[in-house]
């Protein structure tokens, strides 16, 4: 019966065009939800067996896609831990009940726990990188825990790496055997005398002198003492000195020669064994000049500020200026994004024909990068929205006619009996 | 893609980076005379999709021709501080020409005493001699304060230089801190940046010093010598002020993290700076000046020494009209006494205001019957002055440590004195006027690379303006583009 058809179908044509309606008041809604993947509807054609005599209109199925792998145009931001991923990958975040999501929506700020939490509630993941490295579980989401900041405050390093670089005046008169540094005599005399800041278990300030004085040609003795030590700044220390070694230098070159010491190991009191690299030492016709000293270890001291790289590693600058990194967050992929069940809040659930999640982390396989102080924008764009929405409201207008005609047909048809 | 909203995107950021552009010219701007200040412009970085966005701030800067200005102000610092004070000696009693120098003095009192000797039976020409022996006496003694004086004004000069280095070691920790912790970071750190070079400006005024860039920007100082004077934490710089110099007395060291950098004999001795030129004033400069005045005193205690006059001598010799607090023994020849000019005195036996006999300079017999060169008691006796005035002339043997001539009479020393120090003065003003030249040259070439240009920034308001019309107008477009589309929409 095709006039029945008539009306079924413009009202299955209605309705259709009515969900492409509602579709484009949800993007509109969205223009300015960050991370926000546009909605769209697609129409395909029902039809109903029928004979080249008879035909009968089928009707319209609709289905709605979000295009989730459309990346939004990046917005730039004043906050460190406003993230964007410009790639494929998503964040893998977690909401209150610990249920694991993926989302785009990258405007974290740190809630009362010092955990990175979004606008729509979520908490972002990532692995700890304090100890071992990371322990990554490529399809799944265990070893993951709240990125949180709270849980870094006061914390203090060892010095246990340093390297010292200084050109030692060749043409200095060497000393005698009775007065080196190493013999913590009161009367000690030295070439050069550097002082360097290193740190015990305690992150205790350990200050350290290190000592050079020529003992002969092309022959130098290194003597580190602890400053704690020192009778009014200089010798006699109380204790004797942490460490000394000999020092030969190659008369061509100025370098050390191969079979030299070229490091000192030296055990900060209370603390770790600081390996001092001397390997770039020279001895040359110039003044004692220092190149480069440095100890690592740090202070405890609270988390001043967070960095965040495009690698995701998340960097914690202490107050003391160290800087330390604490988190890696990961970026998490399924094989079809699209197809991800999208969720309030902007979050994404991998479903039977997204494919299972793989988390990997960002800057490697198409994962994308992540960008700090950046928020990716909604994939919504007014002006598509608008014609969209007029071509929509036209359709339904014509879609509405044809129900009016077949309507009237079927009145004419009931008016043949009075 | 989403084109009209890309539109309006990209202008939006387009406006927030010409306003932030803007902010930062007008920060130039301001800070057109100010010569710590560094010419900063804003990193713009296009994001995906042409987004932009101000991704950091630097700063022009020069590491080479800043360590080249720090150099040549320590060498200026240095000389100004040799040269100010050699000036304040020079003024008050180096100055060859000047009747009040005690080398002037001492020519003043031969004339007095050849006047003396032609009349020896005139009393006011003894009179007259004897001031002028007071009048040589007294410029003797105030040399002495005024080298005294110089050396305790430089002793202050350093324990207020330390106590600077101190407290700008600690406003260096302040901005390296900063720097330390943002770098790496979008925080704008020119600021802390143009602080640091400041601090590290003022600090090569007061000793020389050199900057080692370390991971992160960090900065280590050490001194010119090599001593750490920053290094993660600043290092204690100490001195002793003391409290009354004297001659003889010798000044406390500097010691830098323990280190004696100002004693000449140290192995890691600073070489430049204001400290470095005060030190060489106290320990150097005025303690030779001082060991010169000390020899006129002892030159002039010898001259005028009397000796047993018996027909057979048994007693010593002594000092005659100018005595000292060792008195009546005569002082060693040829060896410098400290602070002998501080103490010399007119013997009270010959000066009448003191209770003394006038006549005793040309008789002689201060010590006693025995000493007496006029056993006849003639009034026109001239034989005792005579030797007097040409042991003025007479060579005589000198301290070395004086670094003058050993050998030479009296009135030759006091005149090289002078001109030792003059020479000193002359080669001072050249050396500063010299190092100035250079720090001058050096600040201006800083100044070219990193100073503000108006003419530059004023262009780049112009083309800020231009871009941010441009980018409105972008804005006004797309907004009535839109607004067409929603009159379409019934």
């Amino acid at each position: 019966m095709s006039l029945y058809g008539i009306l079924r179908t413009s009202t299955s044509g209605m309705s259709a065009q009515a969900g492409r309606l509602a579709t484009v008041a949800e993007n509109i809604a969205n223009v300015n939800t960050n991370g926000y993947k546009r909605a769209s509807t697609e129409f395909s054609s029902l039809l109903v067996e029928a004979s080249e005599s008879d035909y009968t209109s089928g009707s319209i199925l609709t289905s709605v896609r979000h295009s989730v792998t459309e990346q939004g145009s990046p917005l730039s931001t004043t906050s460190p831990t406003d993230l964007a991923v410009k790639g494929h990958g998503f964040f893998v975040v977690t909401d209150s009940a610990g249920t694991p999501f993926l989302t785009r929506s990258g405007n974290f700020v740190k809630n009362e726990n010092g955990e990175l939490v979004n606008a729509g509630g979520f908490t972002l993941m990532g692995y700890p990188l304090t100890g071992s490295g990371p322990s990554i579980v490529v399809n799944g989401y265990s070893g993951l825990v709240p990125v949180s900041l709270s849980t870094l405050a006061l914390t203090a390093a060892p010095s246990t790496t340093g390297t010292f670089t200084a050109n030692l005046p060749s043409n200095a008169t060497a000393t005698p055997a009775a007065s080196l540094p190493s013999t913590n005599s009161a009367t000690a005399q030295y070439t050069g005398k550097s002082s360097l800041v290193s740190y015990d278990n305690l992150g205790n300030e350990v200050l350290l002198d290190v000592y050079f004085t020529k003992t002969g040609g092309n022959s130098w003795e290194s003597a580190v003492y602890n400053r704690a030590d020192a009778t009014s700044g200089g010798f006699p220390y109380t204790s004797g000195p942490l460490t000394t070694a000999t020092l030969a230098f190659d008369g061509t070159t100025g370098a050390l020669t191969g079979a030299s010491a070229n490091s000192l190991a030296i055990p900060v009191p209370n603390g770790a064994t600081l390996n001092l690299d001397l390997s770039k030492m020279s001895q040359l016709a110039t003044d004692y000049t220092v190149l480069g000293a440095k100890a690592d270890g740090n202070p405890p001291s609270g988390v001043d500020l967070l960095q965040i790289t495009t690698d995701g590693t998340v960097y914690a600058t202490f107050e003391n200026g160290s800087r330390i990194a604490v988190f890696k967050i990961p970026l998490a992929t399924v094989a079809s994004p699209d197809n991800m069940r999208q969720l309030a809040g902007n979050v994404f659930e991998a479903t039977k024909s997204s494919g299972d999640v793989q988390v990997g982390f960002a800057d490697t396989s198409g994962m994308g990068s992540i960008l700090s102080s950046t928020l990716e924008q909604s994939t919504v764009d007014l002006a598509s929205e608008l014609t969209t929405m007029i071509d929509a409201q036209r359709g339904y207008s014509a879609n509405s006619k044809v129900f009016q005609t077949g309507a009237e047909l079927m009145d004419v048809l009931i008016n043949l009996k009075r | 893609m989403a084109a009209l909203s890309t539109a309006l995107n990209l202008a939006r950021s387009s406006l927030a980076t010409v306003s932030g552009q803007t902010a930062v010219t007008s920060r130039n701007i301001s800070n057109v005379s100010n010569t710590d200040y560094s010419r900063k412009s804003a990193v713009v970085v296009s994001l995906s999709s042409g987004s932009l966005a101000i991704t950091g701030y630097t700063r022009a800067a020069d590491k080479l021709l800043l360590d080249k200005l720090l150099g040549s102000t320590s060498n200026s610092a240095a000389s100004d501080a040799i040269l100010s004070g050699i000036q304040r000696l020079s003024d008050t009693i180096g100055d060859p020409q000047s009747q009040t120098s005690p080398s002037g003095m001492l020519g003043k009192f031969q004339v007095a005493l050849q006047t003396y000797e032609q009349n020896p039976a005139d009393q006011s020409l003894a009179q007259t001699a004897i001031q002028s022996a007071g009048d040589l006496v007294r410029s003797l003694n105030d040399a002495t304060t005024a080298i005294q004086d110089v050396r305790k004004q430089a002793d202050t000069g350093m324990s207020g230089s330390v106590d600077r280095i101190n407290n700008l070691l600690q406003q260096f920790k302040v901005a390296n801190d900063a720097i330390v912790r943002g770098t790496g970071s979008s925080a704008d750190l020119t600021d802390s940046l143009d602080t640091r070079d400041k601090t590290m400006k003022l600090l090569s005024e007061e000793m020389g010093i050199r900057a080692v860039t370390r991971a992160n920007n960090d900065v280590a100082l050490y001194t010119d010598s090599g001593v750490t004077l920053f290094e993660t934490v600043p290092r204690t710089v100490t001195m002793q002020a003391t409290t009354s110099m004297m001659a003889g007395t010798s000044g406390n060291a500097v010691y830098v993290d323990g280190v004696d950098v100002s004693s000449p004999s140290s192995s890691m001795a600073i070489r430049s700076g204001t400290l470095y030129g005060l030190a060489k004033l106290r320990d150097d400069v005025a303690v030779v000046y001082q060991s010169q005045m000390d020899e006129v005193a002892r030159g002039l205690i010898e001259a005028f020494a009397e000796s047993d006059q018996s027909a057979t001598p048994s007693l010593a010799d002594a000092t005659g009209m100018f005595s000292y607090s060792g008195s009546p023994a005569v002082p060693a020849s040829g060896v410098a006494v400290s602070g002998l000019a501080g103490d010399i005195r007119l013997n009270p036996a010959v000066d009448p205001a003191q209770g003394g006999l006038a006549s005793r300079m040309r008789d002689g017999g201060i010590n006693g019957a025995a000493y007496s060169y006029n056993a006849a008691g003639s009034s026109g006796f001239s034989g005792r002055l005579s030797s007097l005035i040409n042991s003025l002339d007479e060579s005589r043997g000198f301290d070395p440590s004086t670094n003058l001539e050993s050998q030479g009479s009296l009135k030759t020393f006091g005149s090289a004195s002078s001109a030792w120090l003059e020479s000193l003065r002359q080669q001072a003003t050249s050396a500063s006027d010299l190092q100035t030249t250079v720090k001058t040259r050096s600040s201006d070439a800083l100044q070219r690379v990193n100073g503000v240009n108006l003419d530059d920034e004023m262009t780049v308001m112009l083309e800020l303006e231009r871009s941010y019309q441009a980018s409105a107008k972008i804005i006004s477009t797309v907004g009535s583009m839109l607004d067409m589309l929603m009159q379409a929409v019934k």
